[in-house]
């Protein structure tokens, strides 16, 4: 899923904004512009 | 990496996902009888089909990559090339005779994701990302839309109940922001968000063959 949402233009992270890999915790935030990423990882974190 | 092997190995990653497609058509919205796996998710005879017809794809193709199936474990973990397999995600779709279930296919190098597809064998569509490549959808570069503010957001995610105490609350602020919140697409919806139809995904319990 990572490389087909990157190559689209978008961003896939875990909830800190860390890139995912295989040992990734299941929790992720997948945004098309990053922009929205950005504010969207601003209200998970509270 | 040169792009023989990576193109060598997408050519391996089409194959796959025909082989899971045929396996699952047969399947899809007949009576089927359903399993529960020890994590309580349900699985299908068409889930076991798929996921033996593209291992053996892979053994006899690259028998020095690893494996990792959702289905049948684990070989290989640690070699260079891995092969991380869902051949249904989203079954309780698929049980439910909904197509909104797809095949995920990806390969990592050194533990990073190089490709992967999305195949939804009903529609028969088929997205596929290589890195450093446009990603494609049948074929067809597709990208993300510009979304420059929450308020104006499609939010995806597959079932409210993932969300549990304190991952419940951050879902919630994020909800109560965007404009729309829709449930229930599992994989389709990283393909709808890369077609540029919906603007984030947010799940709480991916597991690593989904990713």
């Amino acid at each position: 899923m990572v490389p087909i949402v990157a190559g689209a233009g978008g961003i896939a992270t875990d909830w800190r904004g860390a890139d995912l890999d295989i040992a990734s915790d299941g929790r992720i935030l997948v945004a098309g512009d990053r922009r929205t990423h950005r504010t969207a990882l601003e209200l998970i974190g509270g | 990496m040169t792009p023989g092997v990576l193109d060598q190995c997408l050519k391996l990653a089409q194959g796959l996902a025909d082989a899971a497609g045929e396996a699952i058509r047969p399947y899809f919205r007949q009576p089927l009888t359903v399993d529960d796996k020890a994590d309580l998710t349900p699985v299908t005879a068409a889930d076991r089909a798929a996921e033996q017809a593209m291992r053996s794809l892979i053994e006899s193709r690259f028998p020095g990559h690893g494996i990792i199936g959702e289905e049948f474990g684990r070989v290989r973990e640690n070699a260079e090339f891995v092969w991380t397999l869902d051949p249904i995600d989203g079954t309780k779709s698929f049980i439910s005779g909904v197509p909104l279930f797809g095949t995920l296919i990806a390969l990592t190098r050194a533990r990073r994701p190089i490709l992967g597809i999305i195949d939804q064998p009903i529609s028969r569509e088929r997205w596929v990302g290589v890195v450093d490549r446009p990603t494609t959808l049948n074929g067809a570069v597709i990208r993300c839309r510009a979304c420059p503010a929450l308020a104006g957001a499609t939010l995806f995610a597959t079932t409210p109940d993932m969300f549990r105490e304190g991952d419940a609350a951050a879902f919630a602020r994020v909800s109560s922001a965007v404009k729309l919140t829709r449930f229930g697409a599992d994989c389709y919806a990283y393909g709808l968000l890369a077609a540029g139809f919906i603007d984030l995904v947010l799940e709480a319990s991916l597991k690593p063959y989904d990713s």
